[in-house]
């Protein structure tokens, strides 16, 4: 860095700079043949091509050029009419600056925004030129820890922890989770009822982590491009073969061939918008390769109509219960600052309403929470366990357990209420200060609105839970300190995704209102989140964005764009598709839907239409992935809409062929983040889910190494869209002209990193632990501030400032101030909707045993909960190990059957025994699954899990039984309320029958 | 002699498979000869979940068991095994030579916790290795123990007086014990797999309405 700032004052003059120049092009030249004459791949990489580049000043003052052949570089000063390439820059002192190292990344962002750089000449040879360079440095880079007899210790990151990965002779030995050893600080302590808890200096996994070494190098890995055997560009595209016909091995100059002249056909004869481009929620771990990065930086230089997500997980947290409090940068879950601390110490009672966080494990979290809730139970914290289903958390912890009937879960809520109010167990001081229109609820609540009282007794009939229990519990809640985790995560829970699936998680607001929200032991919370981990230090969240240039779709502009200067990259088509509305979208034409927007709680109220103003429609999909038949509702409709004459393309980029993935017209196979570079951290997410690292005992951010080759010709994402932008006229702007790994060097330095660890050292060991804060700094409790009426002092710049309506930080984000029973934004926004009244109150779903006609034919309640050993697609199917796990999947007859779970008297009835094959059906379809009879499932409901991997219909796509267990298939595709984007699978009838196969 | 012992909590499994999938980890595609061959790829792993629902809706009780080899130290497999193909190391694991066992799949059924797995392709009986080859690297710990979330696996490494007193104090108890095959692996709160539940509540008529008597079951 000095002799940076030496040079470049050196540089300040026109001669000085022309010298420093001729000294840096001189060593460039012989720095090529160096790294060929030490780095047989170097060599490889060098020989690939035989050219001409020339690097000079644009008046033509100065230059020199390299002519490259066979894998030598000669070089010489002067300008060569004949380079095949040409780099050039304004003047000297740029020249300079830019090439001098270390690289300063906002000097070059700057260059490149005014035009002071230009390259000319044939995309894919500059390309090719400035990735040479920049693999300069990856060649010669030591990574990983040496273990002796050939064998190298990586990190990783995975959507289920961080890993170590033992690799010998380019394969997979291992993968384990990360011991700390001396090096690594020491992990923060609580002391709690004359107890001291710290957790132990290792990391956790989740199931589908360890099975990562069978999905990386599973059989059903797409390892070459691939066209479907009767399709042809040029030609007969025969789109009704879909789904049936094989496909052949293509060249990889083939395949990105086609994508790329498809491309520019769709847009030069339809226009705008004519490309839909969506990828799952999640992807394989790693800030840069991730499809809120890579992805976007390339499709919003081709322009396209995105898939809008809805808030899939947070469902009526987002639609209903932020109305009362705000949260909406949290998508409407609480925040969890210091609750784990404030837990151990002062919570009596635990109620576990909808979650499974043993199962789910938070979000990304492992088994991180795990140990915390060990500790609840050693200090004698009482649990209980509100779910259809006996749930993994409530088995592990063996507290009471209580099963309302699904989707009727705010019936519940309101007789708590109401033994509450006619008890008086509730904090009516609280209520008086702290929250808003609480008499008109009451009056709801005791039946002076429609003449109803909420009793225990009126639950019953809803619920069928014994009007006793709930009495019972309402006491016991009502008289002790009582954390509330609704949902796994909080702010999660299947309850919150069915026909009631809003006024639950508002029923869950409005509860710990009247109990004091904020107060010492009463929060949310279920101990999978708010460990007193360090919140200041930065490393961004995948959803800050990466290297994506976007700052209007991801948080890149919060934080990490100022620390990484970059291109931005904007998408110019104003148009969206709502992704539970894809299949209307295609075959109808027509669909509509409403934000899942983040920035404030009126960002819902905005609806939007397909197709939008003047745009065209989608003739070419470009899909990420193949999860959506196992995730969507009612998913036969996707697999219909890809037989629809209105998608003349469809293109597949995706790892395993696998759901979806068999419904393209082009296959293109990416590859795993083991076979690539990635930078990240365990847990976090950023944006949408601030801190959700402190659902982790440690911060534990990773170097995801390089681990192995590509398997096959599959590639990395960022190589792949690199390559078709090249065709596209936009390579370089594509990757700046550096590889992946120095885009991980250039994220690093834009962290806190650099402070405490040097890139030498981090690339070596692999990952950094970041020390707790002091006691004295930890972040404070949330909604403590609240209850206190001080101003708002957790980490975190949410709601906006402008979201105050008083003196920014002071109460909530809600108009009031206050948490709010009766919520002024729905007043606002409209007040006389049926579906979601402006306090909450019990409206019987539309799918469940008020449809009496629906429910006599089908009358058991199918429950989809997000599985516990893949993550929703991931790790499932693909010949993973997940499938020899007896709770998973069941093979019977040398095929892996999904499993749905059913009580013994439902069984009987329908003459099932344990492991029978059934057919699980309603109107939607039909799916084929082995049976478990358990008394974990009440009588009158099934249970199997979302997110199979595997579609097989036994006969026509889309028309007949699955046999590969999408469940989803059978649940409805209406969203909870109409003025919504928003899923509600858990409200769903079927009938199973014994199956036979034929 | 010091020896190797699993401890296990039958209280804390539950049910992850963490120990399970580390286990095909450590062994499907790699080989740890002369420890053992690779493991299946498809098909159980060598160490088990066994799980046992008690009681009925609404009062329930769910409990697992995870089963490994018990190495036991009057091992059944041992005796059966032609060509001294199954041996005791001085540490107490209990090891099938992968070239000596060849062909006998007798030894599946000798033992009786199911232990031992046949491995159709390498016509070979396998079985849970107690990590040998990790541990004689060096290793502190098995992959299962180290993969465990809970805390319900751990192992422990003592004299067999050590072992004793630790059982007798603690409460550990061997699976099946009337066996007799002197198993290495201890369970801590075994009862909760081996004996029945009983559960329930309390209630009264108060003024003709239901009501707990205890607030919790």
């Amino acid at each position: 860095m000095i002799l940076k700032n030496i040079i470049c004052r050196l540089a300040r003059s026109e001669r000085g700079a022309k010298l420093c120049l001729k000294f840096i092009l001189w060593v460039l030249g012989t720095q090529l043949n160096y790294k060929a004459r030490k780095y047989p791949r170097f060599k490889e990489r060098l020989s690939e091509k035989d050219i001409i580049a020339q690097i000079k000043l644009r008046d033509n003052s100065y230059g020199r050029y390299y002519v490259i052949q066979k894998g030598k570089v000669f070089s010489k000063e002067g300008v060569n009419a004949l380079a095949d390439i040409v780099i050039s820059f304004d003047n000297a002192s740029i020249a300079v600056e830019l090439l001098f190292p270390p690289k300063n990344y906002l000097a070059i962002t700057n260059a490149m925004k005014s035009f002071q750089i230009r390259a000319e000449g044939p995309e894919h040879l500059s390309c090719w030129f400035m990735d040479l360079i920049s693999y300069m440095e990856e060649v010669s880079t030591v990574y990983g820890t040496d273990l002796g007899r050939g064998v190298k210790r990586y990190t990783s990151n995975t959507n289920g922890g961080p890993v170590f990965v033992y690799v010998k002779e380019d394969k997979i030995l291992r993968l384990t989770p990360i011991e700390f050893d001396k090096n690594d600080p020491e992990p923060w302590k609580i002391e709690a009822r004359g107890k001291i808890f710290s957790p132990p200096k290792k990391t956790t996994v989740a199931p589908y982590t360890l099975t990562l070494k069978s999905m990386i190098y599973s059989p059903h890995r797409i390892l070459y491009p691939m066209k479907r055997i009767d399709f042809d560009p040029n030609g007969e595209r025969n789109i009704e073969k879909r789904g049936i016909s094989e496909y052949v091995r293509i060249s990889w100059d083939e395949a990105l061939d086609i994508v790329a002249n498809e491309i520019k056909r769709v847009k030069k004869t339809y226009g705008p918008g004519s490309i839909l481009h969506g990828s799952g929620s999640h992807h394989l771990w790693g800030n840069l390769g991730y499809w809120l990065s890579a992805r976007l930086r390339f499709f919003n230089n081709v322009g396209f109509t995105p898939v809008a997500h809805n808030p899939d997980s947070w469902e009526g947290w987002y639609w209903g219960a932020m109305h009362h409090y705000g949260q909406s940068m949290h998508l409407g879950a609480p925040e969890t600052y210091g609750t784990v601390e404030d837990c151990l110490k002062n919570c009596d009672l635990v109620v576990f309403w909808s979650s499974d966080p043993e199962a789910t494990n938070g979000v990304y979290g492992a088994f991180e929470g795990t140990i915390r809730r060990q500790w609840l139970k050693d200090l004698g914290v009482k649990m209980v366990f509100i779910d259809p289903f006996y749930n993994h958390t409530a088995a592990l912890f063996r507290g009471k357990w209580i099963a309302p009937r699904p989707s009727t879960g705010n019936a519940m809520a309101l007789a708590i209420a109401y033994v509450w109010i006619t008890e008086g167990l509730y904090d009516k001081e609280y209520v008086e200060k702290n929250t808003y229109g609480f008499e008109e609820w009451e009056n709801y609540i005791l039946g002076k609105e429609d003449g109803i009282p909420k009793t225990p007794e009126w639950q019953e009939k809803e619920t069928g839970v014994p009007a006793k229990d709930v009495r019972a519990l309402a006491r016991l809640w009502g008289t002790r300190k009582t954390y509330l985790a609704a949902g796994g995560l909080v702010g999660f829970g299947g309850a919150c995704r069915d026909a009631t699936g809003t006024e639950w998680a508002r029923s869950m607001v409005c509860l710990m209102a009247m109990q004091g929200l904020g107060k010492p032991g009463v929060n949310f919370g279920g101990m999978q989140q708010g460990t007193p981990v360090d919140t200041s230090f930065y490393f961004p969240g995948y959803a800050e964005g990466g290297l994506s240039g976007d700052t209007a779709n991801t948080a890149l502009g919060v934080n990490l764009y100022v620390r990484m200067p970059q291109l931005p990259t904007v998408n110019t088509v104003y148009q969206l598709v709502p992704r539970l509305r894809i299949p209307e979208a295609i075959m109808k034409g027509k669909a509509e839907g409403y934000f899942t927007d983040a920035k404030t709680i009126e960002g819902q109220f905005r609806k939007f239409e397909y197709p939008a103003p003047g745009y065209a429609p989608v003739r070419m999909y470009y899909k990420y992935g193949g999860s959506h038949i196992g995730t969507m509702p009612e998913s036969n409709r996707y697999v219909k809409m890809y037989r629809s004459e209105n998608l003349e393309f469809v293109v597949n980029q995706s790892i395993w062929f696998e759901g979806e993935t068999k419904f393209a017209d082009i296959i293109l196979p990416a590859c795993t983040n083991f076979e690539r570079w990635d930078i990240s951290e365990f847990a976090n997410c950023g944006g949408y889910i601030q801190h959700s690292f402190t659902q982790c005992n440690h911060r534990v951010i990773v170097m995801q190494h390089k681990c192995i080759e590509p398997l096959g010709e599959s590639r990395s994402d960022f190589w792949i869209f690199a390559q078709l932008a090249q065709r596209l006229g936009f390579g370089l702007m594509y990757t700046e002209g550096i590889s992946e790994f120095e885009w991980c060097k250039r994220l690093f330095e834009a962290s806190d990193l650099p402070k405490v660890i040097s890139w030498k050292d981090f690339l070596k060991r692999g990952y950094y632990v970041v020390p707790p804060p002091k006691e004295e700094l930890r972040a404070p409790v949330s909604f403590r501030s609240f209850y206190e009426g001080r101003p708002k002092d957790t980490p975190e710049i949410a709601p906006l400032p402008a979201d105050y309506s008083e003196e920014v930080f002071k109460g909530l984000q809600t108009q009031t101030g206050k948490i709010e029973f009766v919520c002024s934004s729905l007043k606002r926004f409209d007040p006389n909707d049926p579906e979601r009244p402006v306090m909450t109150k019990y409206i019987p779903a539309w799918e469940g045993h008020h449809t009496e006609e629906l429910y006599r034919k089908y009358p058991l309640f199918l429950i989809t909960p997000h599985p516990r050993y893949s993550f929703h697609t991931m790790g499932d199917g693909k010949e993973s190990w997940i499938n020899d796990i007896k709770d998973h999947r069941v093979c019977i007859n040398g095929y892996y059957y999904w499993i749905i779970r059913i009580n013994p008297k439902d069984a009987e009835k329908r003459g099932i025994k344990n492991l029978d094959l059934v057919k699980v059906f309603n109107d939607r379809g039909s799916v084929i699954c082995a049976a478990h009879v358990t008394e974990r499932v009440p009588p009158g409901v099934v249970h199997s899990y979302e997110g199979s991997a595997v579609y097989d219909p036994v006969g026509v796509p889309g028309e007949s039984p699955d046999r590969g267990g999408c469940v989803n298939i059978l649940t409805p595709s209406r969203p909870i309320i109409k003025k919504s984007h928003s899923m509600a699978v858990n409200s769903c009838l079927v009938e199973v029958e014994k199956w036979e196969e034929p | 002699m010091k020896g190797w012992y699993f401890i296990i909590d039958a209280e804390k499994c539950e049910n992850c498979h963490n120990c399970f999938l580390a286990c095909k980890d450590e062994h499907v595609n790699n080989d740890w000869t002369p420890i053992t061959k690779p493991m299946a790829k498809k098909g159980r792993s060598w160490i088990e979940i066994k799980g046992r629902e008690r009681g009925q809706y609404p009062f329930i009780d769910v409990c697992y068991l995870p089963v490994p080899c018990m190495h036991c130290d009057n091992a059944p497999c041992i005796r059966v095994a032609k060509n001294g193909a199954v041996y005791k190391r001085k540490d107490g694991i209990v090891i099938i030579d992968p070239s000596l066992s060849k062909e006998q799949k007798e030894l599946v059924e000798a033992c009786p916790y199911n232990a031992i797995t046949w491995n159709e392709e390498l016509k070979i009986p396998q079985k849970c290795t107690f990590c040998a080859h990790l541990l004689d690297e060096g290793w502190k710990t098995t992959r299962c123990v180290q993969a465990c979330p809970t805390g319900a696996l751990s192992i422990y490494y003592a004299e067999e007086a050590e072992i004793k007193e630790k059982a007798q104090t603690e409460g550990l108890q061997n699976y099946k014990a009337n066996l007799n095959s002197k198993p290495r692996v201890f369970y801590k709160n075994l009862h909760l797999f081996t004996k029945n539940f009983l559960g329930g509540s309390l209630f009264t008529i108060r003024g003709g309405i239901e009501e707990c008597l205890e607030a919790d079951a």
